[in-house]
């Protein structure tokens, strides 16, 4: 078929052009497939004055249901797709129920998270071939030729992949749905200007399961005629035969791009589909669960075998037989059953000189208090051209009934890769590989205080030979037939794994496991094994003397009765630094990213970590101190306990009480594993000599031992406690907010003696850091601009959110120690401040009392008020100061195109803030540190504009752009004086310009 | 992470091309590393502020007001200045536009006009009235020659298609 997108072929590209372009692409909010056609969220209508395009925008792209933006950066890029006004049609209530939900007796396949692959792609459709740039090591080349044939209907010979030069190879090779999709991203958008286009590598699902239901046991799909039909009518697509085990009306096949669902709906056909043997009777399951499966042939595969062969051990021991004498009966002779039985006559399952009709599984004494099961799984594979390839598992394991713990003691595996004449069946000898594959089913339980970047955990590595030892008591040949097919490469050999574990489960304990991987929490939950209960966050003793809190005076006489001074920990002359893995120290260095340590420990322009930066607090100037482990001048004599100590308590090597402007309020939450990391991580950087500035607070300030009484009314050093009815990405997002990110510190309100006020209603409320307002985060989807969790995770990542503006003044900094953590992390974050009630009380000036909202907004008003405002001086005068300063950048009609971002005033946070404060900082202060320098730079006013003009300017940006919140009342723009004579704490004031004046 | 990659001291630009290694200091912005380190002056201080264009260089092929741009940013990233666009005896064909239309009096803007029509030209090789309108607004002018900066921006969008058509000539 001619391509429908390209031109006829006349020259050939030979390098990567330097004037690449960059895409960004609008997804359907809700996107589902049947394995032949789209089934989603279909676009209904364009609002075309937002596809005419805002800055740097060189074309919008629409294609059915599939709509992008190809802008002269990414920053442009995304701009310009948010800005995008699309209406979509809902998918049909009839096509919405096809999507299951985990039930009874439904299995779930969650696919372990993967690490991002960071990296990009470029695509250049020119009018002779198709060349595809991708990050070194990205593999799933043929996919992606594939499917750029498929979506551009070119020939296979017409698409070239090339790897983009001067990358370094990815420590992860991206998902390969991830990578097919953000290349027919890229190419669909490339084919439209004939450019090439930059899109970075989309992060693959957010691990959403696949849901198995048996067939008896749910509605049959909906739409099972239609697809047949549609099948009939269309027939497979050239090169893409349905192989056996596919049944129309499932969808037990691998989705094509998501550009070729949305652009292409009528014609989204599975580029591949499973192949697994379907054992005991036939056809059995469908799927659902995630409405768009992001999962691969092996992976559909696995999750079939899954729920087959736990089902089938489940029918077995329900009807009161050996499962498998169950199955054996149910298999028909051939390569598949002689496999089963060899393997379990290896393991021991079947005696050696008993018949098949007789059996039963050899139980493990109860000896050492564990729980002790064996479970069976097999596996079929029907490779094109007949050759059928089987695996068989016998798994031992022992079930901890107290913790719930999952130790897989042995595995037996049988492998017939199906290449001999004879079928000669091989027990596979692979031992450590087997354990692996084994032990990856029943991962340890991921804490709250994992990192998922800081490498794998020790753990495992103490369970290997303990198990290789018990395989070789039982007596398998350590040396058997060497399998036909290298282990490595044939994914068939692992696909009963999960279910022969789950089954040994069942075997220890009654438990039936649903969803592989297992996680403990579950059997756990299943043995009725109840986690401690979490202590309450604030103690009733707290809570009772809170109002003491009224008095300094008192609190500091009370205190140097009550607490004497604490003694100095002796220093230490060297710290054994060799007691800290490379994994623990990078475990370290991400909690110091996600504590941004080096933020408050950083003077201006000085060494890292080296102190010296001036925090104003209302109690006076505090400095921070020399966090290098240099010997003199900073804590290189410090032992672990008196670090511990200072992380916990806020008490100083030498005894002295460490300030609250260091968050030890927050650091106690951290679990010891994490600070005994932080102390390697910071213990192993380069010492720095340097004597910070002595803090000298004024009295009665300066006598910090009172702080021992501080402590006692405010500080409450119990280690988070995960909420056990919460998820775990919940807790850890708490646990990194209330913890290491400490984010009350600046987020929250603080009483009169400096401390976060206490009680639900104060908790992340809004609070102020350094001259800034720090916005609630308890009610972010009831802001002014309210946020989603896909903005605020946008945010977080990028610094930079195109609704609502960047990050910037103290926040810049967090978001670069924010970079360095996994992409799990950050959506941990979101996951729990998006879940945070709403707590408008605490916020009084959210609406102007008496006004109702309705008469606000709505629109003969707003008219008759503008014109009012036209009269007004202060509106004329703060236009011209817009229009002279500010429209280059910020012109609400689309200005010209310029390098970042161009925060529109319309949408932005600020502007509608409770306060003018941040408003008021980037006027004058400008944003001379952005979170990213792609978000480009502002230059501050402070030299420029007057005061009276920059509350006139003030004024109007409330007036003009956030009409539906009441004018900022004169004593909150008094902040303008107070913040002019603020110096800039976050980034160097540029220099006045030493190249002259304009003529 | 925005100072992570500027070694202490030191900034490697890429300019017109070239690399240029440049010392740095706190607080120096693209212009100054431009016009007094690289010695290119056709990037001119206006305003210092970002509001007049006349310090207008591309940024990886975007229109960037270099005076309020650190030096420290642009690392890594593909400066073009209006010497990168080229010279006085090949000029380029925005350049060759604005000498064809005379549209200078005293040229102090001209830097800012001529990189901004570039900027939209490679982006939209056929651009509306309107869309060089706004692309122009925020350069400003204090000689009143707009209308025949306007007349300029539209004879470049006819030299640039002239160039290409040569050049898929040639190609053919």
């Amino acid at each position: 078929m001619p391509s429908q997108l390209l031109p006829p072929a006349s020259q050939a590209v030979t390098g990567l052009p330097e004037d690449v372009l960059h895409g960004a692409v609008v997804r359907p909010p809700a996107m589902a497939w049947d394995g032949h056609r789209y089934l989603g969220a279909t676009l209904r209508a364009v609002r075309t004055e937002t596809l005419a395009g805002g800055a740097g925008v060189v074309a919008t792209v629409q294609r059915r249901h599939f709509v992008g933006v190809v802008a002269v950066s990414a920053v442009h890029a995304r701009q310009a797709a948010e800005a995008l006004t699309l209406q979509w049609q809902p998918m049909s209530g009839a096509q919405r129920t096809a999507a299951l939900a985990p039930g009874e007796a439904s299995y779930c396949w969650s696919s372990p998270e993967r690490a991002q692959g960071a990296g990009e792609v470029v695509v250049w459709c020119t009018a002779a071939d198709v060349v595809v740039w991708l990050p070194q090591g990205a593999g799933a080349t043929s996919m992606v030729i594939d499917e750029l044939a498929a979506l551009l209907h070119v020939p296979h010979a017409r698409i070239r992949v090339q790897c983009l030069p001067g990358g370094v190879s990815p420590q992860v090779a991206p998902d390969g749905l991830a990578l097919v999709d953000t290349v027919a991203d890229a190419a669909l958008l490339s084919a439209a200007v004939h450019r090439p286009v930059c899109m970075p590598i989309a992060p693959s699902g957010r691990g959403a399961p696949l849901v198995l239901a048996h067939a008896d046991e749910s509605p049959a799909p909906v739409d099972a005629a239609a697809a047949a039909t549609a099948l009939a009518e269309d027939g497979p697509p050239p090169g893409q035969g349905w192989g056996s085990g596919w049944q129309a009306g499932t969808v037990w096949a691998v989705r094509p791009s998501l550009a070729r669902l949305c652009a292409e709906p009528e014609r989204a056909f599975a580029v591949a589909h499973t192949a697994v043997q379907l054992l005991y009777g036939g056809p059995q399951y469908r799927g659902g669960g995630a409405p768009l499966s992001h999962a691969s042939a092996d992976v559909l595969n696995a999750a079939l075998v899954f729920a087959q062969e736990s089902r089938a051990h489940a029918q077995a021991c329900a009807q009161g037989q050996d499962p498998l004498t169950w199955r054996l009966a149910l298999t028909p002779d051939g390569p598949g059953r002689v496999l089963m039985e060899q393997t379990a006559r290896r393991s021991g399952w079947l005696q050696p000189h008993q018949d098949d009709t007789a059996l039963s599984p050899v139980m493990s004494p109860l000896a050492d208090g564990l729980l002790h099961g064996r479970g069976f799984a097999a596996a079929g594979l029907q490779h094109p051209g007949g050759r059928e390839e089987w695996a068989a598992w016998v798994v031992d394991v022992h079930v901890d009934p107290v913790s719930g713990q999952v130790d897989v003691a042995r595995v037996v595996v049988g492998h017939d890769a199906g290449q001999l004449a004879q079928p000669v069946p091989a027990i596979a000898t692979d031992e450590a590989q087997h354990l692996a594959l084994a032990q990856a089913m029943v991962p340890p339980p991921r804490q709250f205080d994992d990192w998922p970047a800081a490498g794998p955990l020790p753990a495992v590595s103490d369970a290997a030979p303990r198990a290789l030892e018990a395989m070789s008591d039982a007596g398998v040949p350590a040396h058997g037939d060497a399998p036909a097919a290298p282990l490595a490469t044939s994914p068939v050999l692992a696909w009963p794994a999960a279910a022969a574990i789950g089954n040994a489960i069942y075997d220890a304990c009654g438990v039936r496991l649903r969803t592989a991987p297992f996680d403990p929490r579950e059997l756990r939950d299943a043995l009725g094994l109840a986690e401690r209960a979490p202590a309450a966050k604030t103690s009733v003793r707290k809570r009772g003397l809170a109002w003491l809190a009224g008095s300094c005076a008192a609190v500091a006489s009370a205190a140097a009765v009550l607490w004497p001074a604490k003694p100095p920990i002796a220093p230490v002359d060297a710290v054994d630094l060799s007691v800290f893995s490379a994994e623990a120290i990078e475990r370290g260095r991400l909690v110091a990213a996600a504590g941004d340590c080096i933020v408050c420990h950083t003077a201006p322009g000085g060494p890292s970590n080296a102190g010296g930066l001036a925090l104003e607090t209302p109690f006076g100037v505090i400095y921070s101190t020399n966090i290098t482990p240099d010997k003199e001048t900073g804590i290189g004599r410090w032992s672990y306990t008196a670090f511990e100590r200072a992380m916990r308590q806020g008490v100083h090597q030498d005894g002295r009480q460490l300030y609250p402007a260091f968050p030890y309020t927050a650091f106690a939450k951290m679990t010891d594993a994490d600070i005994q990391a932080l102390y390697g991580y910071l213990m192993s950087q380069e010492p720095v000599r340097y004597q910070p500035p002595q803090t000298r607070l004024p009295f009665p300030f300066n006598l910090r031992f009172t702080l021992a009484g501080w402590n006692w009314l405010f500080h409450d050093d119990k280690v988070y406690q995960p909420v056990p009815d919460k998820s775990l990405a919940w807790n850890r997002g708490a646990y990194l907010v209330e913890g290491a990110g400490h984010c009350a510190a600046c987020h929250s309100p603080r009483n009169a003696l400096g401390a976060e006020k206490s009680g639900f209603a104060h908790y992340l409320a809004g609070g102020e850091a350094e001259g800034w307002d720090a916005p609630a985060l308890n009610r972010l989807a009831e802001a002014p601009v309210p946020w989603t969790a896909e903005e605020l995770y946008q945010y977080l990542r990028t610094g930079y959110s195109a609704r609502h503006g960047v990050a910037a003044g103290p926040m810049a900094p967090v978001i670069h120690g924010l970079a360095e953590l996994a992409e799990s992390d950050v959506s941990a974050i979101v996951t729990y401040l998006m879940d945070l009630p709403g707590s408008n009380a605490a916020v009084p000036n959210v609406a102007a009392p008496g006004v109702p909202q309705e008469a606000v907004a709505s629109a003969p008003v707003q008219v008759q008020e503008r014109v009012a405002l036209r009269e007004l001086a202060w509106y004329v005068e703060g236009e011209r100061v817009f229009q002279n300063a500010c429209a280059a950048c910020h012109a609400a009609d689309g200005g010209p195109t310029l390098f970042g971002a161009r925060p529109l005033m319309q949408t932005n946070t600020n502007i509608h803030a409770g306060t003018p404060d941040n408003l008021i900082q980037v006027i004058l202060h400008g944003i001379q540190n952005p979170a990213d320098p792609a978000l480009g730079y502002m230059p501050g006013f402070k030299e420029h504009l007057s005061e009276q003009q920059v509350e006139h300017l003030v004024r109007y940006l409330r007036a003009e752009y956030a009409a539906d919140q009441p004018p900022w009342s004169d004593a909150a723009l008094q902040s303008i004086s107070r913040i002019r004579q603020q110096p800039d704490s976050h980034g160097a004031a540029p220099t006045r310009n030493a190249l002259g004046a304009a003529p | 992470m925005n100072n992570s990659h500027a070694h202490a001291g030191v900034v490697v630009l890429q300019v017109n091309g070239q690399s240029r290694r440049l010392p740095q200091s706190p607080g120096q912005t693209l212009l100054q590393a431009l016009r007094n380190d690289c010695c290119l002056n056709g990037p001119k201080y206006g305003c210092g502020l970002g509001e007049c264009g006349a310090c207008t260089v591309l940024v990886d092929g975007v229109a960037a007001r270099s005076c309020v741009l650190p030096a420290a940013a642009a690392q890594g990233r593909r400066i073009t200045t209006l010497e990168g666009l080229g010279t006085a005896q090949a000029p380029g064909p925005t350049q060759q536009a604005f000498i064809d239309c005379e549209a200078a009096q005293c040229g102090y803007c001209l830097n800012g006009m001529i990189m901004t029509v570039e900027a939209l030209l490679r982006r939209n090789p056929d651009p509306t009235e309107a869309e060089i309108r706004r692309e122009l607004r925020h350069n400003l002018c204090r000689c009143g020659t707009h209308v025949e900066i306007l007349q300029a921006a539209r004879r470049a969008v006819a030299l640039h298609r002239q160039r290409r058509a040569a050049a898929a000539g040639e190609a053919q």
